[in-house]
């Protein structure tokens, strides 16, 4: 399979071409009109938002919120950390670097399974069969990503898989999938002539007008949207962000060296480009239903530990993490209860998320669950409220109101309110 | 209620269940349902629709068993009763059950304790359900918007429900026609099409022209674009019966089973190839089903209920694909594909409105697989000598039924034995477990199966089904069309279960003879924003990523042959899509794909290898073969490439803005000193370019 990384074509060479001959051709310009010579250097003070995804919906009662001397508590043990909460001794990097991050611990979110509950975390909303709603990366990429006019690339990345779909705010604000390694299939033109390129779009152009005014819904327009996204990437400099290779091995070390790592450090040169939404999948499954403890303690929480820890302090010393959110959750926890299989199922009820950075309270514990993790007794969140928390970090008014295909209004994270103690 | 009416009120009814309304909705959402019975109906059915929102009412069951009280007088609901006639029959009930479930859903905080007594009441006025409630259910708490319903009505239309159901053994034979008659059958579902029209007040497109036809069909049986020449051979002839003619010889072809077998294939093990199976074993024996057209019912049975290796037998690799996890995928996916219902939600939750919906439900079906295992064993290659390792499945041949273990809603350990439509099962000597359920599974008159299938492949033809999803025909979804269903489903079981019989039916129909053009009767008519389907007209459907492969490869000129034999582009084709698809992190062996019209696929179009050959003069068969036509002109050529491309003529607009560009084109190469020959070819090459990734291309209409 070939793969490739687009190289050799700057885009104000591509721009000059369009200008001399391509204007004779036919909608060129038309298809490349939202197009401005030359990227000016992007600040890095840009808010953005990285999700990190751990699918499969992991056991955070083994990890943020333990419950030392229950039934339920299982085999670690809590540490104290530089905030003011304790989470898992298998998270020792994570815990200094706590002073930044908080827990919100009162997660009841009601969606077990893993396909609805994926969507319900994404978009705030639950499932239902006459409407897409989009995943919060969408609303991100629709809300910031239009307004960066100096972003050249997609402005919603989902490292490593799949993410959600972009719903009733279209096929433009779908997440652009990279895989792991930040490989980007088919993005080179293979060295052939940028006038040529245009005079091709132009026809496209002409071909494509007709469709649209056919009256066959509106494939023809988003069809012709997308293309417009892809000229400005496969021309655009900013590509490189995907390449974490290009960092020094000081500053891989610092995210563990592992290909999970480079994923998040690809993560942050995205948002040093100005992408505003990055979700970045952790690699491998947290649905453990067996053997839960030795595989947390061998395998994914050593791998969490050191990424996590190694963004966040990347991120602040580079005096980006006032500006850059960082969540971490799945689609839901996972039962206090432990099983037959020593493995935890599915569970809604009562969990826990990582969020932290993007000027919003670090070191904190907001919410309590009772002392066997069964139920919560303090106020309990949705994740209308984890995103409306997110909006206010990413300065996304809260009175925002998208509206669906059908003409409904949609509040923004399902009208959510932050959560006051993160906020505050 | 014409559809803006309509579709407003269901916004309220929305923004009410969601809890999202102002007070002024709320009183307007009152007015309208006290003022306007067809109101209010529809509002009972959304309420009882919504009553699966609370299915998956994750952890709160664990702690309290009866968080949410089902009345006990329910003996109107017995699983004997197909799904779409008690749909309608118990629908009262099941509202004002589902309505506790909505009180309980937008209440947000289950810590917080008050009193309810009031809502409850003014919501379940009838003694006999409010006798099961729990006023201090710690659930059922304030906060909750107040809301008026008509509470009378509801009574009434309770206690009528509660007379006895009326036999349903009348049922076996009212099919309204001949289903051994193909034109009966076609006319009936023509009448069923026509009469919702005719209540909507709406009007179906015009019919369709040759070209738009003859690619649709070609996509749909074939799954690949019509060549120049069966486009020629369909569009030259004048026999008035030709769509039927091609309809017949395209069912009778061996692309057809291939196509098929492929669709199958993908639907039963997905596409990722990170499973440890034998696919191509799988797609050769569906290839033979098909292609013989054995009915649909044998090759469920055989599935289901397969027994050896990965390699001997083909269906064999269904089940070797999903016993992992307890057999909880094998479950929850046999359900799906074949029966088109999705129980996997009640193995942890309750169905909220539906009693015999429950844990237990998914764990007896579960039971039937309990006792099937994967074998793994070494065997020698006589051809290459080597040692291979061969993954078999195996059924434990002990009489003694082995059941599913599972914890229940409280934690507590429960088996469940094998159990199907009310029967119970035991283990024979001579037929397994799965053996019997596949028997269970196609029994009957009208089981779900054949809904099921119908469902499918109505899908399959229209791009859209019956249900808002196609498979998830449970009890809490709205049918578009019921009775069309349950006849097509009874004649497709008449018939033995025969696949082209029932395609042929599907085919035949006005519906499919539509064009894809929307008119100003039938605007509204717009599945894709969550209505259900009418079927106006023929809906554009986006081309999977096989279709448009194999299309790509005939716009480039590899012979239908290649494409059918699966040599080397079939090797290219798996490579190809394993870039679009990604398994998922999860237990339930999901697959998430990237082939969404987003810019992976934008970019494989524009920059890729296929359309890069096929729009290379030097090396896409088609287009040197046009381009060098010296008998035509250049207009002519124009129009043989978007034939080729399109199957249809370009529009005279096109034409001429098309031959323009080129004009220029070939001007600026020659000026640059390129033979003239070569720049005619490269610009011929751009042309096709264009074409090729062009959304009508990627779509099929």
């Amino acid at each position: 399979m070939k793969t490739s990384t687009p190289a050799g074509m700057s885009r104000r060479h591509f721009m000059n071409h369009l200008a001399l001959g391509g204007a004779t051709t036919l909608g060129a310009t038309h298809f490349l009109s939202n197009l401005e010579a030359n990227a000016a250097q992007v600040s890095n003070n840009q808010k953005a938002c990285i999700l990190v995804w751990l699918g499969g919906g992991a056991p955070t009662i083994d990890m943020w919120d333990l419950k030392p001397g229950s039934k339920n508590g299982g085999e670690f043990k809590p540490i104290s950390t530089k905030g003011d909460l304790q989470i898992s001794e298998h998270l020792p990097k994570i815990a200094q670097e706590m002073d930044s991050l908080s827990v919100v611990r009162s997660l009841s979110t009601r969606e077990a399974d893993h396909t609805r509950g994926r969507y319900y975390m994404h978009t705030s909303y639950v499932p239902n069969p006459t409407v897409v709603h989009p995943t919060f990366g969408s609303v991100a990429s629709y809300e910031l990503g239009t307004k960066r006019k100096n972003l050249e690339i997609p402005s919603f990345v989902s490292i490593g898989g799949g993410s959600m779909s972009s719903g009733f705010l279209g096929m433009s604000h779908a997440p652009f999938v990279v895989d792991a390694r930040g490989q980007i299939q088919n993005a080179s033109t293979g060295g052939m002539d940028k006038q040529r390129l245009g005079q091709r779009l132009g026809m496209l152009s002409t071909i494509e007008d007709g469709f649209i005014k056919s009256g066959r819904g509106d494939v023809g327009q988003a069809h012709k949207d997308v293309y417009k996204k892809a000229v400005n990437l496969m021309t655009s400099d900013q590509m490189s962000a995907f390449r974490a290779e290009e960092e020094s091995a000081e500053v891989r070390e610092l995210y563990g060296s592992t290909p999970f790592g480079n994923t998040l450090l690809m993560a942050r040169r995205l948002v040093e480009t100005g992408v505003p939404f990055i979700e970045v999948q952790f690699p491998g499954s947290w649905d453990l239903h067996t053997d839960v403890f030795n595989t947390l303690k061998d395998q994914r929480l050593p791998l969490l530990d050191s990424g996590i820890s190694g963004l966040v302090r990347d991120l602040k010393q580079r005096g980006m993490l006032e500006h850059t959110t960082i969540v971490v959750m799945g689609e839901f926890g996972r039962t206090p209860r432990i099983n037959q299989n020593v493995g935890r199922d599915h569970w809604a009820t009562s969990w826990s998320a990582l969020i932290g950075g993007g000027g919003l309270q670090g070191g904190r514990a907001v919410g309590e669950t009772d002392a066997d993790g069964l139920r919560i007794v303090s106020e309990s969140y949705l994740p209308g409220d984890l995103w409306a928390t997110v909006s206010h970090a990413l300065r996304i008014p809260l009175n925002t109101v998208h509206t669906s295909k059908r003409g409904r209004p949609m509040k923004l994270a399902n009208g959510g309110q932050p959560i006051q103690d993160l906020i505050g | 209620m014409n559809s803006k009416t309509r579709r407003d009120f269901l916004n309220l009814v929305e923004e009410f269940l969601e809890g999202n309304s102002s007070e002024s909705k709320i009183a307007r959402l009152e007015s309208l349902i006290l003022s306007n019975e067809e109101c209010e109906t529809l509002f009972h059915e959304v309420v009882q629709l919504h009553g699966h929102l609370y299915w998956d009412a994750a952890g709160y069951g664990a702690e309290l068993e009866n968080y949410f009280p089902v009345p006990t007088a329910q003996p109107v609901i017995q699983s004997t009763i197909k799904p779409i006639a008690w749909h309608r029959r118990v629908a009262a009930i099941l509202s004002t059950a589902a309505l506790l479930a909505v009180v309980v859903w937008i209440t947000r905080s289950p810590s917080v304790v008050d009193n309810s007594e009031s809502i409850v009441k003014e919501i379940l006025p009838t003694p006999e359900t409010s006798e099961n409630l729990d006023p201090k259910n710690d659930l059922l708490q304030g906060e909750v918007v107040e809301v008026h319903l008509p509470p009378n009505k509801t009574i009434a239309e309770h206690s009528t429900i509660e007379q006895p159901v009326e036999p349903i053994a009348a049922e076996e034979d009212v099919l309204p026609f001949d289903a051994a008659s193909d034109l009966q059958v076609v006319a009936f579902i023509n009448d069923q099409l026509q009469s919702k029209w005719d209540e909507n007040n709406v009007a179906p497109s015009p019919r369709a022209t040759e070209s738009e036809w003859v690619r649709r069909v070609h996509l749909d049986l074939l799954g690949r674009i019509p060549t120049l020449h069966e486009l020629e051979l369909f569009l030259n002839d004048s026999d008035a019966s030709k769509r039927i003619k091609l309809l017949d010889s395209l069912l009778e072809s061996r692309g057809f089973a291939s196509n098929f077998a492929s669709v199958w294939t993908n639907l039963l093990v997905g596409r990722s190839r990170d499973r440890d199976i034998d696919r191509e074993a799988l797609f050769t024996y569906l290839k033979g089903q098909f292609g013989n057209n054995k009915p649909w019912s044998g090759t469920v049975a055989d599935l289901i209920s397969a027994e050896g290796s990965a390699v001997q037998s083909g269906p064999a690799n269904f089940l070797l694909a999903h016993l992992n996890n307890e057999a909880v995928p094998a479950t929850a996916i046999t359900a799906r594909i074949f029966l088109c219902q999705q129980i996997q939600c009640s193995q942890c939750h309750r169905h909220p409105t539906i009693p015999d919906w429950g844990q237990d439900k998914f764990w007896e079906f579960n039971a039937f697989f309990q006792r099937t295992i994967v074998k793994e064993k070494m065997v020698l290659d006589k051809k290459t000598g080597e040692r291979q390792r061969v993954r078999q499945l195996v059924d434990t041949e002990a009489l003694k039924v082995e059941p599913a273990y599972y914890e229940d809603l409280r934690g507590v350990m429960k088996v469940a034995y094998p159990r199907y439509a009310g029967v119970d099962v035991q283990p024979l000597p001579e037929s397994t477990l799965r053996d019997q359920l596949a028997q269970l599974l196609i029994a009957g008159s009208d089981p779900q199966l054949a809904q099921a299938f119908v469902n499918r492949n109505w899908k399959h033809f229209f791009g859209h089904a019956f249900t808002r999803q196609v498979d998830d025909m449970g009890p809490h979804h709205e049918f578009s069309h019921p009775s069309l269903v349950d006849g097509l489903a009874r004649a497709f079981v008449k018939s033995d279960y025969n696949v082209r019989r029932l395609i042929r039916w599907i085919c035949l129909s006005d519906a499919y003879q539509l064009t894809s053009e929307s008119i100003a009767e039938n605007k509204f008519d717009e599945p894709d924003l969550g209505d259900l389907p009418l079927f106006t007209r023929m809906y554009v459907k986006p081309l999977s990523p096989e279709q448009l492969f194999n299309s790509l490869l005939i716009a480039g000129g590899v012979s239908t042959e290649e494409i059918r034999r699966r040599g080397s582009s079939y090797a290219q084709r798996e490579e190809w899509l394993q870039q679009f698809f990604v398994s998922e992190n999860n237990e339930e062996n999901g697959e998430v794909s990237t082939f969404d019209g987003s810019l992976p696929q934008t970019l494989m179009m524009m920059n890729g290898e296929l359309v890069k050959r096929a729009s290379d003069p030097t090396q896409g068969q088609v287009l040197k073969k046009i381009v060098s036509d010296r008998e035509k002109s250049e207009t002519q050529h124009i129009q043989d490439l978007c034939l080729a491309a399109l199957s249809r003529h370009p529009t005279p607009q096109e034409l001429d803005a098309i031959r323009k560009a080129l004009r220029n084109q070939i001007r600026l190469r020659t000026s640059h000193n390129m033979p003239p020959q070569l720049a005619y070819n490269e610009a011929f090459g751009d042309v096709y370019w264009a074409y090729l990734n062009s959304s009508e291309f990627s779509v099929n209409h």
